[in-house]
C-alpha cells in the first residue's frame, strides 16, 4: 500500500479557512438582505403615507369647498410610477435574496395591497375629478414569458404616453383575498390580462400598436 | 440555482486554499548530482526537418557527459527531409552517440509507436522522450537526475516554457504553462503528479523493460504512462530547475484540436485507471487527486451548463425586449451608490471576488515559482476572463466525442 502523503491538518485547516470565508460571505448576504428589505419597507411606508396624505387632503377640500381635486392627475401618476419602481426593486431584491424569501413574500403582499389601494383611489377620483388619464390594471403570471413581454410593452406605453397612462400590476398567482376578489370580479381566466379604464378587457398578449388604439392617451 | 453556485464556490475555494496550503509544505531537500547515469533520449520525429536540428543542438550542448547520453532519432515516416537532416546531424555532432531509426508511419499510428521503436534500441539506465520541437536548456539533465533519489520515483518531468510567444494564442499558453508548472510542482510535493509530458520526461528504463513501453492505442500516451506509474506504486516528480522550451499551437483550430485530444485522453485514461478512484492502496493519488480531478471536471461542466442556460435565457429576454422597446433598451441612468450596493448579487459577486483573489495568489506564486515576470497584460485579461470558457468548450467537446466514441486523431 502506498502511504498517504497529505497531512490531515492540511485538509482540516483548509476546511476551517473555507468555512470562515464562507460564513463571512453568508453574513454579508444576510446583512444585505436586511438592508434591502428595510429599504422596501421604508418605500412602502412612504407610499402608504402619501396615499393617506392624499386621502386626507381630499377630505379637507371636500369639507371646505364641497369638491376639490387640485393636481390629482399628476400626484396619482407619480404615485403609480413610484409603486412600479418599488415593484421592480422588490422583484430584483427577491431574486438576489439569500435568506429572506419569506420576508419578501410578506413585502410582496403588502406591495400588491398598496397597488390595489392606489387603483381603488384612482378609480374613485376618476369620475369625480374628471381625470383624462387611462388606467390599466395588469394581471400577470411572474413565471410566464408572455406576461413578461406584456410588461415591456406597458413600460413603453407609459414612457411614450407622457404621464397620461397609469398602470397597476397584480401578480395573479399571489395568494391574497383582495387579489382573489379582483380576479373574481373581472373574471380573470387567462394571463396576461389587461383591464383598461375599468371596462375594456384584453385577454392574452396585446402589442404596442394595438394597445395604442384602445387608449385615449396621446403618444409622443 | 444559487445554491449550486454556492456549493461549487465552496468546493473551488476549498481546493484553492488547499493548494495554497501545500505551498507551505516543506520541500524535500534534493542534493546536487553526484554521479552521471547513462541516459537514452528518444526523439520521435514526423516531418520535423525544421525543429530537429535545434533539438539535437540543445542536447549536444547539455551540461552532462556526452559519453553518458544516447540519442535515438526515430524518423516516423516523414515525408519531408527529416531523414537526411538527421543524417547530417549525426555527422555534425560526432562526439554525441546518435542512432537513427526508421519507422514506417501508418494512419492509425501515434507518437507512442515511434517512441517504442526508439526505446527498443535504448541502452541507458534512464530513458526519456524528447519532442522534436523542444529545446533543452543546459542544466536540464543535471537537474532531473538528483530527483531520482528513491526507487519509488519512476519518472521526473521538466518545466516546460513556451518558445518565443508572439501571437495571442501563444501568449495565453505561455501563462497557462506557468500556471500548470506550478500546479505540477504542488502535485509533485504530495506525490500525486500524474502527467509526463513529451517535451522532456525521464523514466527508469527498467520500468519499460518490466511493464512495456507507451500504450500505442492511446492518444495521450504520456498521460497514460504517468497514470500507469501511479497505479504501479511509482511516483512522478517535477524538476523545476530543468527547463525546456516547446512550440505550442498558434492558431485557434490547432489549439482546439490539441486540447480536445488532451482532454479526451484525460477522460479515457481516468476511466482506464478507475481502480485507483478512492482506493487507499494508491495513496493520495487514489484518495485525493483522482476524486479531485473528477470533482473539478464535474463542477466545471455543471457551472458551464448553468451559465450557458442563464446566458441564453437573458439573451432571449433581451432580444424580446429590444424588439418591443427598440433603442430605449440602452437608456442608461448612472446608478447611485445605494443602487449599486443593493443590486449586488452576492450569489455571483462573492464567488467571483473570492475566485479572483485565489487566482491572483496562485498566479503570483506560479510566477515566483519559475522566477518569471508578469507580462502580456492583454493575454492575461483574456486568460482570466474568456479562456476558461474556451477551456470548458474543449472539455464539453472532449466529453461528447469520448461518449460517442468519435474517431481518435493524433
Amino acid at each position: 500500500m502506498v502511504k498517504q502523503t497529505i497531512p490531515r491538518y492540511i485538509f482540516l485547516s483548509s476546511l476551517a479557512i473555507t468555512v470562515v470565508i464562507f460564513v463571512a460571505g453568508l453574513m454579508l448576504g444576510y446583512n444585505l438582505d436586511g438592508l434591502r428589505s428595510a429599504d422596501v419597507i421604508s418605500e412602502l411606508e412612504l407610499n402608504e403615507l402619501e396615499t393617506e396624505s392624499y386621502v386626507v387632503e381630499q377630505l379637507f377640500w371636500d369639507s371646505v369647498e364641497g369638491e376639490g381635486c387640485g393636481n390629482v392627475d399628476i400626484r396619482l401618476s407619480i404615485m403609480s410610477q413610484e409603486l412600479a419602481e418599488l415593484g421592480n426593486n422588490l422583484i430584483a431584491y427577491e431574486q438576489k435574496s439569500l435568506f429572506a424569501d419569506e420576508e419578501y413574500q410578506l413585502l410582496a403582499r403588502q406591495y400588491f395591497l398598496q397597488e390595489i389601494r392606489a387603483y381603488v383611489l384612482f378609480n374613485s377620483l376618476h369620475d369625480k375629478c374628471n381625470l383624462s388619464q387611462d388606467v390599466i390594471l395588469f394581471f400577470f403570471d411572474p413565471e410566464d414569458s408572455e406576461s413578461e413581454t406584456q410588461g415591456y410593452v406597458l413600460d413603453k406605453v407609459v414612457s411614450h404616453a407622457n404621464n397620461t397612462v397609469v398602470v397597476f400590476s397584480i401578480n395573479a398567482y399571489f395568494e391574497d383575498n383582495a387579489i382573489d376578489s379582483m380576479e373574481l370580479y373581472y373574471n380573470i381566466t387567462e394571463l396576461p390580462t389587461l383591464i383598461i379604464n375599468g371596462d375594456f378587457k384584453q385577454e392574452k398578449y396585446i402589442s404596442y400598436s394595438e394597445i395604442k388604439e384602445v387608449l385615449n392617451a396621446t403618444f409622443v | 440555482m444559487k445554491w449550486v453556485i454556492w456549493v461549487a464556490s465552496f468546493i473551488g475555494l476549498y481546493l484553492g486554499i488547499f493548494w495554497l496550503h501545500i505551498i507551505l509544505k516543506k520541500d524535500k531537500i534534493v542534493s546536487k548530482i553526484k554521479h552521471f547515469p547513462t541516459i537514452s533520449l528518444v526523439v520521435p520525429a514526423h516531418n520535423e526537418e525544421e525543429g530537429l536540428p535545434k533539438t539535437i543542438h540543445s542536447i549536444a550542448n547539455l551540461d552532462y557527459p556526452k559519453n553518458k547520453i544516447q540519442v535515438i532519432i526515430v524518423d516516423h515516416g516523414s515525408k519531408d527531409d527529416t531523414w537526411d537532416v538527421a543524417k547530417r546531424l549525426i555527422k555534425r555532432y560526432k562526439d554525441l552517440n546518435i542512432k537513427l531509426v526508421k519507422k514506417e508511419h501508418e494512419s492509425s499510428h501515434t507518437k507512442a509507436h515511434a517512441f517504442n521503436a526508439g526505446l527498443a534500441h535504448a541502452t541507458g539506465e534512464f530513458a526519456g522522450c524528447v519532442d522534436a520541437d523542444t529545446i533543452l536548456l543546459k542544466e536540464c539533465l543535471k537537474e532531473i537526475i538528483p530527483e531520482f533519489d528513491s526507487e519509488r520515483i519512476g519518472a521526473v518531468i521538466s518545466t516546460i516554457k513556451v518558445t518565443k510567444p508572439t501571437n495571442l494564442y501563444e501568449k495565453i499558453q505561455h501563462l497557462e504553462y506557468i500556471f500548470s508548472t506550478f500546479m505540477r510542482t504542488l502535485m509533485s510535493k504530495i506525490e500525486t503528479l500524474h502527467v509526463t509530458p513529451g517535451a522532456l520526461s525521464l523514466y527508469r528504463k527498467k520500468i519499460f523493460d518490466k511493464h512495456g513501453g507507451f500504450d500505442e492505442e492511446n492518444i495521450t500516451e504520456d498521460l497514460e504512462m504517468a497514470m500507469r506509474l501511479q497505479s504501479l506504486g511509482y511516483k512522478v516528480r517535477i524538476a523545476v530547475g530543468s527547463i525546456t522550451y516547446t512550440k505550442v499551437p498558434n492558431t485557434f483550430k490547432s489549439l482546439w484540436n490539441q486540447r480536445v485530444r488532451w482532454f479526451r485522453g484525460f477522460i479515457y485514461n481516468n476511466v482506464k485507471y478507475k481502480k485507483m478512484f478512492m482506493n487507499k492502496e494508491y495513496g493520495s493519488m487514489g484518495t485525493f487527486q483522482y476524486p479531485v480531478n473528477i470533482l473539478t471536471l464535474g463542477t466545471i461542466i455543471l457551472l458551464v451548463v448553468m451559465m450557458s442556460y442563464e446566458l441564453i435565457r437573458r439573451i432571449i429576454s433581451y432580444v424580446e425586449r429590444f424588439l418591443i422597446i427598440k433603442w430605449e433598451i440602452i437608456a442608461f441612468e448612472f446608478p447611485s451608490l445605494k443602487e449599486v450596493i443593493f443590486n449586488l448579487d452576492i450569489n455571483l459577486v462573492f464567488p467571483i471576488v473570492i475566485s479572483f483573489f485565489i487566482a491572483f495568489a496562485i498566479y503570483h506564486l506560479a510566477h515566483k515559482n519559475l522566477k518569471e515576470k508578469w507580462k502580456y497584460p492583454f493575454a492575461l485579461a483574456l486568460y482570466i476572463s474568456v479562456y476558461p470558457l474556451l477551456r470548458s468548450m474543449h472539455w464539453i467537446t472532449a466529453i461528447y466525442k469520448e461518449s460517442v466514441r468519435a474517431k481518435k486523431k493524433w
